[in-house]
């Protein structure tokens, strides 16, 4: 049994490793891209639509009114960021009931990247909300002496971030597995539709806590806005 | 545990992800969900603008009925007014009927009194005449004619005083001269004692023409320029005419009350 979906090696080129975790990633993609690309392609703007584009229409309301929820903001820039990272853990997750599908979420090198993706992100948003030194001057508040220990909560969060959606994932797929191995007919099944709930709480969470970080990032310029509002 | 290779590849693979759903999925379905949405807020939109307009042509009837009423209630007074005006005036027009009616008639009645007088004045001078003449012919065998004659000369006879001087006077005095008129032929005899009493009266000279005259309706007179003596029945008949008339009167006063 594999604990991760990277050591299922298909090909290997030299420092080119074609793995599971990547070849799952892209057929989620092109799982994604295929059935986006299908039902978009005729979208209707009448008040009849078809129930394809209104499922999507449900989901891209959905994560936009979560994503106003917690930033306050009458914005679409976070969605594509906030709602890919959603709907890619997610599809991620559910696939599993699939048989030999390994979900590439249960690789900490793929949690990993996408912490790493928020990591860059918070601060980037968080600069084109209120500007490089206006981002920046949020790391030093409310004194100076809160600089290092900003920057280890930005890396930490990160890394947790990475490690709990590994963690679940990962103990949701050995869970089924040890359990296989000791009560093969029935515990496995209900532990597998925990794994599917579970599973879709952690897309909710990552996504929820990536739109946390990028809200601190941007409350600073907010901030600084209402108070000059007030003044 | 950390495949770094793998790692950058999810990298990159989630960044495509993004650009991909972007692209083909937030992009089209923002698009789409804003495009309905405007075409929702354009249908509300048009929707309220109907009902304004509709509103309005409500408000513009309810006045064209207001107006309408309005206008009903001027004319019904109007027409009433005209109604009455005009009923006046064809109670007006009756009533000068009936007064033109009754002046016309009242015009005739009097026509017809004035027409039975003269005819009754006629009548009663032939009956009186007649009569006289038989009574005076039964009682004296003598006729009328000789009566009013000698009536006549003793009114001759009977001209004297201040009054009579005055008429003397002028008899003389007359340049056209003296006339006798009868209503009847005077015989010769008549004339001569007539012609004789005139003469003792102004001058023994004086022209007497003699006359039958049809103005007199019974009787004899001398008529000068200034002065007439005779007798005639026309004078008594003046007196029964009047007192007819009052009596007329009298009784149409009773008929047009």
């Amino acid at each position: 049994m594999k604990i991760s979906p990277d050591l299922i090696i298909f090909r290997q080129w030299g420092l080119f490793t074609l793995n599971a975790t990547i070849v799952f990633t892209w057929a989620i993609m092109a799982f994604l891209t295929i059935g986006s690309w299908i039902v978009t392609r005729k979208l209707s703007t009448k008040t009849k639509i078809s129930r394809w584009q209104n499922i999507l229409e449900i989901l891209v309301t959905w994560i936009h009114g979560q994503i106003k929820a917690i930033s306050h903001r009458e914005t679409y820039r976070y969605l594509p960021f906030v709602g890919t990272l959603f709907i890619f853990i997610a599809v991620s997750n559910l696939l599993t009931v699939v048989p030999w599908y390994q979900a590439p979420t249960g690789s900490l090198s793929t949690t990993v990247a996408l912490a790493v993706c928020v990591f860059f992100a918070t601060p980037l948003f968080g600069i084109m909300e209120g500007g490089l030194k206006e981002y920046f001057r949020s790391y030093i508040k409310p004194t100076f002496f809160m600089l290092p220990f900003n920057i280890i909560g930005e890396i930490s969060r990160t890394l947790a971030l990475a490690v709990r959606l590994f963690g679940n994932i990962m103990s949701g797929s050995m869970i089924a597995g040890i359990l296989l191995s000791i009560t093969p007919l029935f515990f496995p099944v209900i532990m597998q539709a925990f794994g599917l709930i579970t599973g879709l709480v952690q897309a909710y969470i990552f996504a929820v806590l990536t739109m946390v970080y990028i809200a601190s990032a941007i409350q600073a310029h907010n901030k600084k806005v209402t108070k000059d509002a007030e003044h | 545990m950390i495949d770094w290779f793998t790692v950058c590849a999810q990298i990159v693979n989630f960044l495509i992800l993004v650009f991909l759903l972007k692209r083909f999925l937030y992009g089209p379905i923002i698009k789409a969900i804003d495009k309905r949405e405007e075409k929702i807020s354009a249908r509300i939109q048009e929707v309220e603008q109907k009902r304004l307009a509709a509103e309005e042509e409500k408000n513009m009837y309810l006045k064209k009925n207001e107006d309408f009423e309005l206008q009903r209630a001027e004319m019904h007074a109007r027409m009433k007014e005209d109604t009455e005006s005009q009923k006046k005036q064809l109670l007006e027009k009756s009533r000068q009927e009936i007064e033109d009616i009754k002046t016309r008639w009242s015009e005739s009645i009097m026509q017809e009194r004035d027409v039975f007088l003269r005819d009754l004045r006629k009548r009663v001078i032939d009956q009186v005449y007649a009569i006289t003449r038989q009574a005076l012919a039964d009682l004296a065998a003598s006729d009328i004619e000789q009566h009013i004659v000698n009536l006549f000369l003793k009114k001759i006879k009977e001209v004297n005083g201040a009054n009579g001087e005055k008429i003397t006077q002028a008899l003389r005095d007359s340049a056209t001269g003296i006339t006798i008129a009868t209503s009847f032929e005077l015989p010769e005899e008549q004339r001569d004692s007539i012609l004789q009493a005139v003469r003792e009266l102004a001058a023994e000279n004086k022209d007497v023409t003699f006359i039958v005259s049809k103005d007199i309706l019974c009787g004899i007179e001398l008529r000068e320029k200034d002065y007439v003596i005779g007798w005639n029945l026309e004078n008594y008949l003046t007196s029964l005419e009047k007192d007819f008339d009052k009596a007329i009167k009298a009784d149409s006063g009773r008929i047009k009350r």
